[in-house]
């Protein structure tokens, strides 16, 4: 059927409107499943990693020797998982955090596989997988937030200038405290980002919305 | 002490004065020079010094001075009262004018210098440097020896002393020795701290003697240099931390660890891997502990912590390890000639890893290349590579290993081309085009163009036993090598491989190449087959069998046979039978030929085998019996002389319905036994054998011939039938065995029996161990019935037959039988007792009718005699003679007790009577007792005194009435029961054991007991567990009964006071019965038999 004038006019750009509108309608439901998939398997991925963390935790205290008890004072680039009004905090906010610190992760997991491989060369291989295991979990994860981030119109920073800062000369017992500090905080911050996800995997108008007080961690 | 030392003062005191005496000559004369000495640092010019005694100013001194050498004095003006001059080569004469300001001499002195009072001080030493290694805690202390000034040759000796800690508290004093060159040498001392340098400051000074040995004069140690200090971590502003950082020492050492903090923190305490240390105080600011004899850590150290407070603790890794172990087993060889492969056992691990670990370099003295060595340290055996160079064989290694702890090395010289150890040969390919021969081609990764190679090719298949075939090439550079091998069988599978070595000098061979297989080309059989033939039984066909070649013989794959027949060279009859028949059938008819078979394959065909029909007549063929020999048959026969071409040994295997397959075996004519053996022979079946002759005319049959590869037991035993029986015999016939059940060659039958009622659950003779079993061997074959005799009448039989070979009996069949019955036997057993008895009666009846006057006044007199009464006698028997009966104790017996008398004939009338009514009023049991209570009645006599006795009893009262009292072993009891014991009776009633069976009470129902006996009973104190029936023996009031119950072991068993009952059985209570049984056993002898 073909109609004429600017009626045809009208009525195409009404059909185009009410298309654009179906299409933006099953863009976000997509969307929306899309993220609520990507939400649930994060959690699933840091569930995993906050149990790979716990063991290799205990393997890396047994085998360097270290005293579990011992408190390690905050280490320098090692971001922390604590943080004030985590309710306030937008979705994005959420993210942007999160692969920040995984990023940051990754870093000084690498160093910490280096100097494993360093100082103890082929000796202790079970901590060596373990740690590298650790590592390829936490890169994922990484990834997976960027995807999510992508998902939000937000592309993910670029990662120049995100590694930790250099590492400072630190005598051999430091670096294995600092070792036990960042597997301390990312088996934290394994908890956080879990509960981070389940928060933005919830039904909300935006991705901006906060959540209630009431589900703080 | 006090002494020595104020001796001591005194005598340096003494020597001061005497010196002063010695260089000054004048002291305290006024203005005048005095203390003059003089003291040189270098042997050439020495300082001389004195004193002038003004108290006021003075101008210039003029001094002059001479030498033995040089007279004319030299004389010079100073201010000083220090010149320095020449040291003089024995004396001098010094003469010091000390002049005023204005220039007037007020005071001359003169002196005199002799070499031997010049004092020899070598100049201060001065520490050049002194730079502290941290990581080592090593000081390095430098200074000049200052040696131009001296001769060459001079023995110097150097004080070293380090001081340590704010309070430079003494930590070693050392003396170091050099020689002076006559050149100023830099000389450097190391000294390591046994406390890390941060740890604390150390301090150093020195000073030196020099020994010149041709000075005279006194020689002395310089004075001490200025200190140099190292100053710790301590003193820094903001230095802390633990000390040594991260550092290797071996075990068993000893190590101080330090902690600085900053100024106002506090050590909690220091921790050495899981234990706490005593702390040393070093400063306000450091700390330390001592690991004494330290032990190997874990592969991350041990973690030394310095805990400051809850939150805050530093720390240090100590690595303790071992110094590397010298290698072992070091060996070098060379796959390639490209690089030479060094291995090696590390020996005892160090405890070191990653960075610390032990490093390997290996080094080439000859052309002096150093490789260093990537090693697992995981591996056990460690290996290195080194380069081969250009025209050089022979390497001269040194394996250095070191690792922080210390080093070592091994060494190895090696000729390279006597140590090649080639890699395994690739690419193995194996060709040919024949049937017996192959090439092989294949290729090593390796320049061994220098050498010879030895390679060596393994030949195995599955048929032929495993060759080696070594061949030698002259070696190539990455070349293929090629061989080729030569009398290999036809039609064979074969797997080739290869391994390498060096042909001249053996070293090691390659590992083996992969296998390559190949199958070598067919050719024609190498012989005809072994054929024999048959007639059939009309004599018109003849059946040829052929064997199968062997795989050797056959060269291929066997397709068919070609069997032809010839009369005088003209073929009669010509069959081709294909495989994998093994025989074939022509019809001849009457006539004879010669048959000849040949086999064929693809590659051709095989010789002809020949054979002729002809068979040649043969009598009185007889049939032997083979033996059995390990797994085959031994058979032997008589030569035969006119068999010129050998003999033929021909059987048949038979298996199931299939017909039989002929078989044969062929011997040369000198042969006359031969053990025939084959795969299909099984134990216990028989085999027939046929032995031909062979003649050039034809085969005779010889003999036939049977045998067993192994005699088996028959499998079953023959089946038999009883053909008739009698009271004492049993005729037994048999049946043969078939020869295939026989499985041995039967030997006899085995015929057992004994009485025995058939019954399923019996037990085979042979095994019941029956001892009245016969057995009866039957060895003649040819019986095939027995009569069995001696048997008794009317008993059951049970027969077994079983039959037996070499190889063991057969099962058993079984068969019972009853013979018949003896009657006449039976009429006997009758009446013989029956007459004897009669006849007895009537000699007994003769007897007494004879004597019967006699028999009158000996028993019954008109006028009794006591003397002659036997009852009376019996009496008296009891009261005179048995001393052992209680009863009769208890009542002595006095002869108005014989009150019998009175009453004369009737006294044995009233003792019926009463015994009688005892009988009569005596409550019969209902448990069956009444024997027992017939017992008691028929034999007890004596009454009076049994009244008498029971008379005298205390407990008659309660009996009442009752005329006859049965005195038995429980009533001799009796009296212990009393009425002033019968409280305790019923607290043992009321409150004591209960009966586990009911008593029977019948014995204390005729006593008569009284009621409160039987209230007793009924309540039922105790009871006696045991059936007291049991124990009435006997009559207890009767003679023998009364002996027997003296005798009776009861008495001695425990008796209840409330029941009357032994509580134990006597122990004969088997024997005392036996007359009550016997007697019954005699009753019923002729009715009952024994249960036998």
């Amino acid at each position: 059927m073909v109609l004429p004038g600017p009626g045809r006019r009208c009525a195409l750009s009404l059909v185009h409107a009410r298309a654009a509108q179906a299409m933006a309608a099953a863009d976000s439901t997509s969307a929306t499943l899309r993220r609520r998939d990507l939400c649930s398997r994060g959690i699933r991925l840091a569930g995993k990693m906050r149990s790979d963390v716990i063991d290799l935790l205990d393997t890396y205290v047994e085998r360097q020797g270290l005293d579990a008890s011992a408190s390690v004072a905050a280490v320098e680039g090692v971001p922390t998982a604590a943080v004030e009004r985590w309710d306030e905090q937008t979705g994005t906010q959420r993210l942007l955090e999160n692969l920040a610190a995984y990023r940051a992760f990754r870093a000084l997991l690498a160093q910490m596989l280096e100097e494993q491989r360093e100082q103890l060369g082929e000796a202790d291989t079970a901590l060596d997988r373990a740690l590298a295991a650790v590592l390829l979990q936490v890169s994922a994860f990484a990834y997976h937030l960027e995807e999510l981030l992508r998902l939000e119109s937000r592309g993910p920073p670029s990662e120049e200038g995100a590694g930790p800062p250099p590492a400072p000369h630190l005598g051999l017992f430091e670096r294995k405290l600092r070792g036990l500090g960042v597997l301390r905080e990312l088996a934290q911050w394994a908890v956080r980002s879990a509960r981070d996800l389940r928060q933005l995997a919830k039904p909300s108008p935006g991705s901006s919305s906060a959540p209630s007080p009431a589900e703080s961690p | 002490m006090w002494n020595n030392s104020s001796l001591c003062c005194l005598l340096a005191l003494a020597i001061l004065c005497l010196r002063s005496l010695i260089y000054s000559q004048e002291i305290g004369s006024l203005g005048h020079p005095w203390n003059f000495k003089c003291v040189t640092h270098n042997l050439r010019k020495m300082i001389c010094t004195w004193d002038v005694s003004l108290k006021g100013r003075h101008g210039q001194t003029d001094f002059c001075y001479t030498t033995n050498d040089l007279p004319p004095p030299v004389c010079f003006k100073t201010k000083e009262k220090r010149v320095e001059i020449p040291v003089p080569e024995s004396s001098s004469t010094v003469t010091i004018t000390t002049n005023s300001i204005s220039g007037t001499a007020f005071a001359t002195k003169e002196f005199e210098i002799h070499k031997k009072d010049i004092s020899f001080v070598p100049l201060t030493p001065h520490i050049l440097s002194l730079t502290p290694d941290f990581s080592t805690s090593t000081l390095n202390l430098k200074w000049s020896d200052s040696g131009s000034v001296f001769p060459y040759g001079l023995d110097a000796f150097w004080q070293i002393q380090i001081l340590r800690k704010e309070a430079m508290e003494k930590v070693i004093q050392v003396t170091y020795y050099s020689k002076l060159t006559h050149e100023d040498i830099i000389l450097s001392w190391n000294w390591t701290s046994d406390m890390p340098l941060e740890c604390t400051s150390h301090y150093v000074k020195i000073r030196c003697y020099i020994n010149v040995t041709q000075f005279v004069g006194p020689k002395d140690w310089s004075d001490w240099s200025p200190v140099e200090e190292v100053p710790g971590k301590d003193t820094e502003p903001n230095g802390s931390g633990v000390f040594p950082q991260d550092t290797v020492v071996a075990v068993g050492s000893d190590v101080t660890i330090c902690c600085v903090h900053e100024e106002g923190q506090q050590i909690q305490r220091m921790t050495y891997g899981p234990e706490v240390y005593p702390m040393i105080h070093l400063s306000s600011r450091s700390s330390a502990i001592r690991v004494l004899n330290a032990s190997a850590s874990d592969t991350s150290g041990t973690n030394v912590v310095c805990i400051l407070s809850e939150d805050e603790m530093d720390g240090t890794v100590l690595f303790v390890g071992y110094a590397p172990d010298t290698p072992q087993n070091l060996s070098c060889e060379t796959f390639n000639f490209l690089i030479i492969k060094c291995t090696w056992k590390p020996g005892r691990p160090s405890g070191l890893y990653g960075k610390r670990r032990t490093k390997y370099s290996l080094f080439e003295r000859i052309s002096g290349k150093n490789v260093s060595c990537e090693v697992n340290e995981m591996n056990r055996e460690r290996v290195c590579g080194f380069p081969v160079l250009a025209d050089q064989n022979t390497y001269d290694f040194i394996l250095g290993v070191s690792n922080p702890i210390g080093q070592t090395e091994s060494s190895l010289m090696v000729d390279l081309t006597q140590r090649v150890h080639p890699k395994t040969p690739e690419k193995l390919t194996v060709s040919g085009n024949s049937s017996t021969s192959v090439r092989l081609r294949w290729f090593i990764n390796g320049s061994f163009a220098e050498i010879r190679l030895l390679c060596q090719i393994e030949i195995s298949s599955g048929h032929y036993e495993r060759k080696l075939h070594n061949v030698s090439m002259p070696g190539g550079k990455f070349s293929i090598y090629t061989a080729q091998l030569n009398a290999l069988h036809p039609y064979t599978k074969y797997q080739f491989r290869v391994r390498c070595s060096s042909a001249d000098h053996f070293w090691r061979w390659s590992d083996w190449s992969r296998i390559e297989e190949h199958t070598t080309l067919e050719a024609p059989p190498a012989r005809g087959p072994d054929i024999w033939r048959e007639r059939s039984p009309s004599g018109r066909s003849l059946k040829i069998f052929w064997k199968p070649l062997s795989l050797s013989e056959a060269n291929g794959k066997i397709l068919s046979h070609e069997v032809s027949c010839y009369l005088l060279e003209t073929p009669l009859e010509y069959k081709e039978v294909t495989e994998p028949s093994n025989s074939t059938e022509i019809k001849l008819g009457k006539n004879d030929c010669v048959v000849s078979v040949v086999a064929k394959n693809h590659a051709g065909s095989s010789p002809p085998s020949r054979i002729t029909s002809v068979e040649l007549p043969s009598n009185n063929v007889k049939t032997d019996r083979a033996v059995a020999m390990g797994n085959g048959i031994y058979i032997s026969w008589n030569s035969y002389p006119n068999m010129t071409c050998g003999y033929i040994v021909k059987w048949c295997h038979s298996s199931g319905s299939e017909p039989c397959s002929v078989d044969w075996q062929k011997f040369p004519s000198n042969t006359t036994d031969a053990v025939i053996k084959s795969a299909l022979f099984r134990p216990g079946v028989r085999y027939s054998f046929s032995l031909y002759g062979c003649k050039s005319s034809g085969y005779q049959l010889l003999k036939n011939i049977t045998g067993y590869m192994k005699e088996l037991p028959p499998k079953r035993a023959p089946n038999f039938t009883v053909e008739e029986t009698s009271s004492d015999s049993i005729l037994v016939k048999w049946e043969d065995i078939p020869i295939e059940d026989c499985q041995g060659f039967l030997e006899g039958y085995r015929l057992s029996f004994a009485k025995g009622e058939k019954d399923a659950l019996k037990p085979r003779l042979s095994e019941s161990g029956n001892p009245e079993l016969k057995v009866k061997n039957i060895t003649d074959l040819t019986k095939k019935s027995l009569k069995i005799l001696d048997l008794q009448g009317k008993t059951s039989y049970q027969l077994d037959l079983q039959a037996y070979t070499a190889g063991g009996l057969s099962p058993p069949n079984s068969l019972y039988v009853v013979t018949k019955e003896d009657s006449v036997g039976l009429i006997i057993a009758i009446l013989i007792p029956v007459a004897v008895v009669v006849l007895l009666g009537v000699v007994a009846s003769i007897f007494c009718y004879r004597k019967r006057e006699w028999i009158k006044e000996t028993f019954y007199p008109e006028i009794p005699n006591p003397e002659n009464s036997k009852a009376l006698q019996f009496h008296k028997n009891i009261c005179e003679g048995n001393k052992t009966l209680k009863t009769l104790e208890m009542n002595p017996c006095t002869p108005n007790s014989v009150e019998v008398v009175e009453t004369q004939s009737a006294a044995p009338k009233i003792g019926d009577t009463e015994m009688m009514s005892l009988a009569a009023d005596a409550t019969v049991p209902e448990d069956g007792s009444d024997s027992e209570v017939e017992n008691h009645v028929v034999v007890s006599y004596c009454p009076p005194i049994i009244e008498e006795e029971i008379s005298n009893a205390p407990m008659d009262e309660p009996v009442g009435s009752s005329q006859v009292v049965y005195i038995d072993i429980q009533s001799m009891y009796q009296p212990q029961i009393n009425k002033e014991e019968e409280p305790e009776i019923d607290l043992v009633t009321t409150a004591g054991y209960k009966p586990q069976m009911q008593l029977p009470i019948s014995a204390l129902k005729i006593e008569s007991c009284s009621p409160a006996e039987e209230e007793l009973d009924k309540i039922a104190g105790y009871r006696p567990q045991a059936n007291t029936n049991v124990w009435n023996m006997d009559t207890p009031d009767s003679p023998g009964s009364v002996e027997s119950n003296n005798e009776n072991a009861s008495f001695g068993s425990p008796c209840s006071i409330n029941s009357r009952q032994f509580l134990l059985p006597p122990k004969d209570d088997e024997d005392s019965p036996k007359p009550s049984n016997i007697a019954w056993s005699f009753t019923h002898f002729f009715q009952n038999k024994p249960n036998d």
